[in-house]
């Protein structure tokens, strides 16, 4: 997947916890890991507003296209 | 009361007695000319057994593979582990299965040896493999639809 998700890297800027960040946008923190991993196959739109709101970040501050990664 | 649960046990234990029933055949299989001393079968004449033998236990060697593995299907179900990589396999074994004994059934009929009850039994047999084929299809397109859900956050 050429999509990378950047949600460690915002949450070390916020200082946020992952089952604290998990509690306030309603995952679990299992679900939380699986996006934070790279392991996620899609994201809901309800999930990523919900992120943005929380990190008081945009869509493009999580989410980057790198070519070639995770082949 | 009548619920899931129950009807897959009563799938196991019909397993159970289909995989009895096929032991118990081929078993049989080597005195069943006994039972036929007149030879009124053509199954059964002294001249076919020696086509005739292998024939009928390579079909109860498949068949006992198939329900083993419908066994293992059951067990799965019964786990809650419907869609999985592990039941496509076992189904797609099945349908393999049911495809050697209309195979097996067709090739014996080209010696021959047929009966009415063969014919039925390797267009049966076809059918099923088929049949398994598009049920193989559904069950590994449920899993990565399923996959692709597990995994959307």
């Amino acid at each position: 997947m050429s999509i990378m998700i950047n949600l460690d890297i915002m949450m070390a800027k916020r200082r946020v916890s992952a089952g604290d960040l998990a509690a306030r946008i309603g995952i679990t923190p299992v679900n939380l890991s699986v996006l934070k991993n790279n392991k996620a196959k899609a994201i809901r739109f309800s999930t990523l507003e919900a992120l943005c709101r929380e990190l008081d970040c945009q869509p493009g501050d999580i989410l980057e296209f790198a070519p070639g990664a995770g082949k | 009361m009548w619920n899931d649960a129950k009807s897959v046990v009563l799938s196991l234990v019909s397993t159970w007695i289909a995989i009895v029933a096929v032991i118990a055949f081929a078993v049989w299989l080597p005195v069943a000319p006994k039972w036929f001393p007149y030879q009124e079968s053509i199954l059964f004449r002294t001249e076919t057994l020696a086509i005739v033998l292998p024939s009928l236990y390579g079909c109860c060697a498949a068949a006992l593979v198939a329900l083993i593995c419908l066994h293992g299907l059951l067990k799965s179900i019964q786990a809650g582990e419907i869609f999985t990589l592990a039941n496509v396999r076992r189904l797609r074994t099945i349908s393999w299965c049911s495809f050697a004994i209309a195979g097996i059934l067709v090739a014996t009929c080209i010696f021959r040896i047929w009966t009415p009850a063969m014919i039925l039994i390797a267009l049966a047999a076809g059918f099923f493999f088929l049949l398994m084929r598009v049920m193989k299809n559904i069950i590994d397109a449920a899993r990565l639809i399923k996959d692709e859900n597990d995994y959307t956050i």
